[in-house]
């Protein structure tokens, strides 16, 4: 029984090859997804934990503890190799525009050193560092270029670049010990000790004799293996990841659903294809029973094929990925009970699709084996149970959609994603009941165009359930990545219109002295900046620091140059303080503000002037109050929003530290990098489900051709054009996939509304902006229908390239 | 039995073959389906070829019908050599110069009566000239069938539908591949009328492959075919004639 569904498969590979590359991309997303998490979570506990990397043994020493005299102790036991301390520091190092927080530890001894030298050599003195390759990268620096250190005057030089790369979240340099110990590290109050074992010692023992060992000086010191040291840190991560991998394994979970649509629509198909292939058994001698079982090996046979094929894809494709953002560099993980869940997922999943078209298809007379029964029109009346049952789901999902959008519930975006679902089924299932007659009505506006159209439009409605399955399988898919996309959209305007409406303030420059007092800005870069790209206008404010109540906050005086500024034109009258309408709330209505040169009593108003640390007063006041240091904090006014990111990298080269710098532009630029990689990560992994419902169109049509051999050549003796032929599948593949995509968008322009809706319910947001992105919709919609236009060329080569005279003969 | 070679004079020709092969395969299993075949039609004949299976009679009529290329050979079709068009040339010859009735499955499922007759002009984009048509359903007896689907029609309708649509061109020949075959006796007997008819009166070609010596009857000429070659050619013979020359090839 296998031998035979195993041959069939190897002889007629075409017509299994789609089947076998649905579940083949399906599998690949999960196991790709698995092997990605993995590796790229080991990479991440190994970077966070690079000092480590090469140890054996880790000798941790809890904050209350001390280490005194344990260097020496760890360094006699035999069994060790070579100990250390491990000693990190961060700081923000900046290089032109760009700041990135580097993670600085201790140069190791030879044998617990993880990275090696590519450029340049070690540290040694207290002012020279050396940068792993991927933090000197993402900086833009070289051998011998200089650094500059946020917060701090001195500079440092690179001296040298290693071959690690960067983690995703932590970049690496190395300080040498000078260094450390001009900041007051000692070998004594270090927290950790990295230790090597010798070669041949068991690690085992050696832990039990450290133990023993230390915990006779500091009874508090844990000792413990590495790999369990990293296990924690990573088990710490892990928590973010776990949801990471969750949101993958959901994505690929919509992609098999819309491959076992695709698989399902193949093996009606392929069934009703091979009807005299299957009359034959019958009329042989199997017995019903058996063709089925036959036909679900089949099915189980190609479930595996694919489901190894996608394994082996999906481990190749996380490999890549992983090389690309350097993950691999700390070795790959391959889990495997993931990867077999995910074959065994596929297998089944090919098996659940087939076995309900196997139910239909085998049942078949044993006089198809004799008397071939030409196709009979399909257009069946709707079956009333699917009306009412789908009617009832839709109004299921109607009502809590309403609820959803009109209460103010903190539960609101799980009752519009509970709408959605509801709808989504009654609407996928609904199918039969509408697509059709949205066929109908995509035919009517081209058929009159010619006989090809007309003919085309003719196959394309005949066979309405074959036409549906496909369209609903792309409905799926577009309708889920248009979903996304607009509720993306949506939050983005949305938030961006709530900042700029609640921090009228584009972009604040803050100038202070090391102590944190506030300092005034340098003449040279208060000019610079009142000129800098996108800046159209500016004031200086005076500040000084206050106490308002019980808050310590930079005081401010009011400027009338401020209306142009920030648009606000209500000012400060002489009995009030503004503070942040966050702080209004904890404090009294009126309040004493006291600096160092007196105090006044004023009235409380909030305002959206003052961030959270700061409060306004009248100049009088402020002079009254403090003695007002001028010019301290800038306020810039960018009102171009496309200019915003000009004018942040004009102003951090200006004012030379990022830390400097706050406002609404600053927020949004990290709103709008999170969103757009957001956004593009989610279109690339529904992508994945539309490329599989496109093949399901290419597939069905290619299918249906073969079972038109005879039409075709008819067509072909009476003088059809084989170009025209191409042109007429062509049509029919394109007319199914604008039902299918036109739907999917309607629908997930809908469900993004209703998303970002009950989001804002949920939130309290006063305004929701609904948005779609118009230009992007539209191109996706575009390349769907070249894609669907691409699906049929292949059919359409076969058929119009058998000569007319092969297919009639087989009478 | 008489052999008399009733070739028509050249001048006279609407289609010839000369010196036709056509083979299929390699090696082992290569079939000779024709192997040197030579024939002439007149304008307005009513042919009939017969031949056993395997004789290569559908082969012949593929290779004069433009459906297929002969391996080596020339065919002519109202003056012009088609043997070696191209594809693109070879499809509108069948579309304008050649009409087609086939055994079944001649008409497209999704098209009604009337829709399938104007095929052919609607693909050439021509315009259907209205007398014609009328003058055929008529003499078809399809008046109250032209917005029936095929489903809908009887197997004498479709086959009286896929005529009207193969002389709605007015073509050079008419090539039926066993119109018959599908039909009871009274259907078939006014079929073959109607094609007798066509031929005398409209100076239609015709030419049908047939193994039914009943329906060589109807003809003015027989070819007879065996592995590949032309060896009878009988001027209106009688069912019984054709019978016998049919045994003598049997033997």
């Amino acid at each position: 029984m296998f031998r035979q569904a195993w041959s069939e498969v190897r002889h007629h590979p075409g017509r299994f090859l789609s089947t076998i590359i649905a579940i083949a991309i399906s599998v690949a997303f999960l196991a790709g997804s698995a092997v990605l998490v993995a590796t790229e979570g080991q990479a991440q506990g190994k970077a966070m934990n690079v000092s480590l990397a090469e140890a054996d043994v880790v000798v941790t020493i809890p904050p209350e503890g001390s280490g005194k005299g344990l260097g020496p102790a760890i360094a006699s036991v035999a069994g060790v190799a070579t100990s250390a301390p491990v000693y990190t520091m961060s700081d923000v190092v900046t290089s032109g525009a760009i700041s990135e927080a580097i993670s600085f530890v201790n140069l190791p001894p030879d044998g617990l050193r993880w990275a090696s030298l590519t450029a340049g050599r070690w540290p040694s003195t207290a002012n020279e560092v050396v940068l792993s390759g991927g933090a000197a990268g993402a900086l833009g620096l070289k051998v011998g270029d200089p650094l500059a250190l946020a917060g701090r005057s001195e500079s440092v030089q690179v001296v040298g670049l290693t071959n690690e790369p960067s983690g995703l979240f932590v970049k690496t340099g190395y300080a040498s010990d000078a260094r450390f110990v001009a900041s007051g590290y000692t070998a004594d109050n270090a927290q950790q000790w990295a230790i090597k074992a010798a070669p041949g010692a068991s690690v085992a023992d050696l832990i039990d004799t450290l133990k023993a060992k230390l915990t006779a000086i500091e009874p508090t010191v844990k000792v413990a293996s590495a790999a369990e040291v990293r296990a924690t840190s990573i088990a710490h991560l892990a928590q973010d990841f776990d949801v990471f991998a969750n949101v993958l394994w959901a994505f690929a979970g919509v992609a098999l659903i819309v491959g076992m649509i695709t698989i399902a629509n193949t093996f009606t198909i392929t069934l009703a294809q091979r009807r005299r292939q299957i009359g034959l058994l019958r009329a042989v001698g199997a017995s019903g029973g058996q063709v089925r079982r036959r036909f679900l090996i089949e099915a189980f046979v190609l479930g595996a094929v694919g489901s190894l094929l996608g394994v082996a894809a999906g481990i190749g494709i996380a490999v890549g990925v992983t090389a690309w953002s350097t993950a691999l560099f700390w070795g790959l993980v391959l889990p495997w009970a993931q990867l077999a869940l995910a074959l065994g997922l596929g297998v089944l999943a090919t098996v659940v699709a087939a076995f309900v078209p196997i139910l239909r298809g085998t049942r078949v007379a044993p006089l198809e084996a004799l008397h071939p029964v030409p196709e009979s029109d399909e257009r069946r009346r709707a079956s009333m149970v699917r009306a009412i049952a789908c009617g009832l789901f839709v109004l299921a999902g109607a009502g809590l959609a309403t609820l959803a959008v009109v209460r103010v519930d903190p539960n609101a975006l799980l009752i519009a994603i509970g709408a959605g679902a509801l709808l989504s089924i009654g609407v996928l299932f609904g199918g039969p009941l509408f697509v059709p007659a949205l066929l109908r009505l995509a035919g009517r506006a081209f058929r009159w165009t010619g006989a090809v159209p007309r003919l085309a439009a003719d196959n394309a409605e005949r066979n309405p359930r074959r036409a549906t399955a496909t369209a609903t399988a792309l409905m799926l898919a577009v309708g889920l990545m248009v979903t996304l996309q607009v509720a993306t959209a949506s939050v983005r305007l949305t938030v961006l219109d709530e900042l700029s409406a609640h921090y009228p303030v584009d972009l604040q420059v803050h100038w202070t002295q090391d102590s944190g007092e506030p300092a005034q800005i340098p003449a040279e870069a208060s000019s610079q900046l009142a000129r800098a790209t996108g800046v159209d206008a500016s004031v200086l404010l005076s500040g000084g620091e206050a106490e308002v109540g019980d808050q310590g906050l930079l005081l401010l005086g009011y400027d009338p140059a401020i209306r142009a500024v920030t648009g606000i034109s209500t000012g400060v009258r002489d009995d009030q303080v503004l503070v942040s309408e966050y702080l209004v709330k904890s404090l009294p209505k009126t309040v004493t503000v006291k600096g160092a040169a007196g105090s006044a009593t004023l009235t409380v108003v909030g305002s959206r002037l003052v961030s959270y640390e700061q409060a306004m007063v009248s100049a009088a006041n402020l002079a009254k109050v403090v003695t007002p240091v001028p010019g301290t904090v800038m306020w810039l006014s960018v009102p171009d929003r496309s200019h915003a990111i000009d004018a942040t990298v004009a102003v951090n080269r200006i004012v030379g530290s990022g830390d400097r710098l706050s406002g609404s532009i600053i927020e949004a630029a990290a709103y709008e990098q999170v969103m757009n990689i957001l956004l593009a990560i989610t279109t690339g992994l529904l992508a994945v489900a539309v490329l599989i419902a496109l093949i399901g169109v290419g597939n069905t049509l290619g299918l249906s051709v073969m079972e038109r051999r005879r039409e075709s050549a008819l067509l072909r003796a009476l003088g059809l054009q084989a170009r025209s032929l191409r042109v007429m599948l062509l049509i029919e593949a394109v007319q199914v996939a604008v039902v299918g995509i036109v739907v999917g968008v309607v629908a997930g322009t809908f469900f993004g509304w209703l998303a970002v809706t009950a989001v804002g319910r949920s939130g309290g947001f006063d305004s929701i902006r609904f948005a779609v992105d118009v230009p992007v919709t539209a191109g996706m919609v575009a390349i769907a229908v070249l894609a669907a236009a691409l699906a049929s060329v292949l059919p359409g080569r076969r058929a119009a390239r058998a000569a007319p005279s092969e297919m009639l003969a087989d009478i | 039995m008489t052999t008399t070679t009733t070739a028509p004079a050249p001048t006279d020709q609407i289609a010839s073959a000369t010196g036709l092969t056509k083979t299929y395969g390699t090696g082992e299993a290569q079939v000779h389906a024709l192997a040197g075949v030579s024939i002439g039609f007149g304008r307005g004949s009513f042919t009939a070829v017969m031949g056993p299976s395997g004789s290569g009679k559908s082969t012949l009529m593929h290779c004069l019908a433009g459906l297929d290329r002969p391996t080596s050979g020339e065919v002519v079709l109202g003056g012009q050599v088609i043997s070696q068009l191209s594809d693109r040339e070879l499809t509108a010859v069948r579309r304008d110069r050649v009409g087609f009735v086939f055994q079944a499955f001649n008409l497209l499922p999704t098209l009604t009566a009337e829709q399938n007759i104007v095929l052919p002009l609607e693909l050439a984009g021509r315009r259907v000239d209205r007398t014609l048509l009328a003058g055929l359903v008529d003499s078809l007896r399809l008046g109250d069938r032209l917005t029936h689907l095929p489903s809908q029609l009887s197997g004498g309708q479709q086959q009286r539908v896929a005529i009207a649509r193969a002389l709605i061109t007015q073509p050079a020949v008419v090539f039926a591949d066993e119109p018959t075959g599908a039909l009871d006796s009274t259907s078939s007997h006014q079929l073959l009328n109607y094609l007798r008819h066509t031929s005398q009166v409209m100076e239609q070609t015709i030419v049908m492959v047939t193994h039914d010596p009943n329906a060589a009857g109807y003809a003015d000429r027989t070819v007879l075919l065996s592995d590949g070659r032309l060896v009878d050619d009988l001027v209106a013979p009688t069912p019984d004639m054709v019978l016998a020359a049919m045994k003598k090839l049997g033997a």
